[in-house]
């Protein structure tokens, strides 16, 4: 819901509602503090209506999404979606269990999507390239804890001294191919966290995974306490029905990191429909 | 006009610091906590003026000293109150469904997580009635409207930084450290201004939050988060006996002890009070809580160089400044290095690789230099 849809003459929001198949899955009303809306559509606040749920669609299944808006000029305002959605909801976390500080991270990312009714199975731990690159088709949600640098990230398996193994590094364009191999009615990508080095340097990672909502590192990342706080809160605001935004900026503030990269600031991760 | 237009400046003019709010908080040391006998009748005093007063007035008595003490917590209702107070005076929209959540762990000491007005946030600490941080969302959206504007000055952000750690009681031990223009989400520009808690001079370091930070928009000048972390105690002794170069030495001969390092570079050395957290010992990692005891050490990182010469690990380590024993550090993971290095593994990928196809190319080149001067040569020979 856009703040383009509104004119100067409208007034403020009075009222929304999301609707999804034909069943109104969110309202909401205000009597004061009405929302402003701007006015020449150049600012998308979206943050006014969470189409949160505890229904979740089957995969796969077709969605058609409507959106209606009553303003306080008494105004009203429907639209729906011209594209084709699928209900697609599920997560790969993974982490790389050379330190218990990482798996912990990603039990986190776990229990975030399980709470936003993704499919997650587990923590993966000591997958191959292959194996990573084999599973990133068929998720809308991506986080993995572990070793990385601008272009490209891995699971471990690392000897001291010795180079990165390329059978462990999952590089950008190798993202991209996988990327690619979705089917149809595999949603692209809703919500990624790189929790690896530099993985936010730059937006080639975000940009392989095809996706507008990404988080990433602008630097080392350290398998120390500020890094678990930084994680743990930010998953816990984004499971708060936080935005990406919101959650990355809660989790900066909590944990005095100050070298995050995100994307997708004012995007909502939950999909639960 | 409103203190927040005030604020914006499009075009490019200095953006003005918040407005002086009626308190000033008390300036003393994060770190000195209260004691229950001194501080119970403020805390009930401070609840009847909320009663009494309203919310502003709370604000008065929550940044006149702290409200509770160790084993005498503020409740959630008066981390409320505080909350709607700071909003107030920083012009903070705050409205009516707040909720308060109080959150324990380890790292950090107790505090009550007050979210307001959408995903506005204050932290209060738990013990002392302090606001440790708050978020303003309505900041950091108003930022994506103004993001193609001129950056205000970074004199100008510091001022705005500063003022607000004020008016949030900001202690006397900290010291600005840095402003650094920075993009962390959607690009949108931010000034982040840090301030570094310090004892006798020297800073503390706990890997993140320590000191203080504060976000401020690059576009608009508004305060889009703050945060005033609550440090350590003190360490006992600020005695120093080992010598930077002594401290790199053991840090370095201590990793290649440890077989961490080939060929090895130190990265930086510093003096820091740090949580010793046992990261080297036998034992291994140690859960290090926000008052374990604390210590003067160097601070040293290293890169471990792999075979080839690329850098694959940073390494820290804290030498005790007294001792030179290794009490703790961290270690990233392989690939982990810093974005500069990072950068440099990726163009030294790229250079390998223009390596192997320029060298014959070069080399062709050469000869048919030569094979061409050769030739003008035996011409020009002939031509005599």
């Amino acid at each position: 819901m856009r703040g383009k849809w509104l004119s100067g003459s409208d007034g403020s929001v009075k009222k929304v509602e999301l609707w999804v198949n034909g069943v109104r899955r969110y309202q909401k009303t205000w009597t004061s503090n009405y929302p402003d809306m701007y006015p020449d559509g150049e600012v998308c606040q979206s943050w006014l209506a969470t189409p949160y749920s505890t229904t979740q669609f089957s995969n796969g299944t077709t969605l058609t999404f409507k959106a209606k808006l009553w303003t306080t000029n008494d105004n009203y305002y429907e639209g729906t979606d011209p594209r084709t959605h699928y209900a697609w909801n599920r997560a790969w976390v993974g982490a790389c269990p050379e330190y218990d500080n990482w798996v912990t991270r990603a039990g986190y990312a776990r229990s975030f999507f399980l709470g936003a009714n993704h499919t997650t199975t587990t923590v993966h731990t000591s997958k191959t390239a292959a194996q990573i690159e084999s599973a990133i088709p068929h998720y809308s949600g991506f986080h993995i804890t572990g070793h990385g640098t601008g272009d490209g990230f891995a699971d471990c398996l690392y000897r001291s001294g010795q180079e990165y193994p390329d059978e462990r590094e999952v590089d950008h364009t190798e993202i991209c191919a996988a990327v690619a191999a979705k089917s149809s009615t595999e949603c692209q990508y809703n919500f990624v966290f790189l929790d690896t080095c530099a993985s936010g340097t730059t937006d080639l990672l975000k940009s392989a995974f095809g996706t507008q909502s990404f988080l990433g590192w602008d630097g080392l990342m350290w398998p120390s306490e500020p890094y678990r706080v930084f994680v743990q809160t930010f998953y816990s605001s984004l499971g708060n029905q936080g935005t990406v935004g919101s959650s990355a900026l809660d989790a900066y503030n909590a944990s005095g990191l100050d070298h995050f990269a995100a994307w997708g600031g004012t995007y909502y991760v939950h999909r639960t429909y | 006009m409103t203190a927040s237009q005030q604020q914006r400046s499009p075009g490019g003019e200095a953006a003005k610091p918040p407005p002086s709010c009626a308190y000033r908080g008390r300036p003393g040391s994060l770190q000195r906590r209260s004691t229950a006998s001194a501080h119970v009748p403020l805390r009930r005093r401070a609840r009847g003026v909320v009663l009494a007063v309203g919310l502003v007035a709370a604000w008065l008595s929550v940044c006149a000293g702290p409200l509770g003490a160790a084993g005498d917590e503020i409740a959630g209702e008066d981390a409320l109150a505080i909350a709607a107070s700071l909003a107030a005076c920083l012009d903070i929209p705050f409205g009516e469904d707040a909720s308060v959540l109080r959150k324990e762990g380890d790292f950090l000491p107790p505090e009550f997580e007050v979210k307001f007005h959408g995903f506005s946030t204050t932290r209060v600490d738990a013990a002392s009635g302090r606001v440790t941080g708050f978020v303003n969302h309505s900041a950091f959206l108003e930022s994506y409207a103004l993001m193609e504007g001129p950056p205000i000055a970074e004199a100008n952000a510091i001022e705005i930084a500063d003022s607000v750690l004020r008016a949030m009681g900001m202690p006397e031990d900290l010291v600005f450290k840095s402003a650094t223009l920075k993009a962390p989400i959607d690009d949108i520009p931010a000034w982040i201004c840090k301030w570094d808690q310090t004892w006798e001079g020297i800073p503390y370091d706990r890997g993140g939050p320590e000191g203080a930070q504060v976000w401020v928009s690059a576009a608009t000048g508004k305060v889009v988060s703050a945060a005033m972390h609550q440090s350590p105690p003190p360490p006992a002794s600020t005695e120093v006996s080992i010598s930077e170069a002594e401290a790199v030495d053991i840090a370095l001969a201590f990793a290649q002890q440890r077989g961490r390092l080939f060929p090895a570079r130190a990265v930086s050395a510093e003096l820091k009070i740090v949580q010793p957290n046992g990261y080297w010992s036998d034992a291994g990692p140690q859960p290090v809580r926000y008052d374990t005891p604390t210590r003067v050490a160097g601070v040293i990182q290293l890169f471990d160089i792999g075979e080839t010469g690329r850098p694959q690990r940073a390494l820290l380590f804290y030498v005790d400044a007294l001792d030179g024993a290794v009490i703790g550090g961290a270690e990233s993971g392989a690939g982990c290095t810093a974005s500069g290095i990072s950068t440099y593994h990726a163009k030294a990928r790229r250079l390998a690789r223009r390596a192997f196809l320029l060298l014959p190319l070069a080399t062709l080149g050469i000869l048919i230099t030569c094979a061409g001067a050769v030739l003008v040569r035996a011409r020009r020979t002939g031509a005599r």
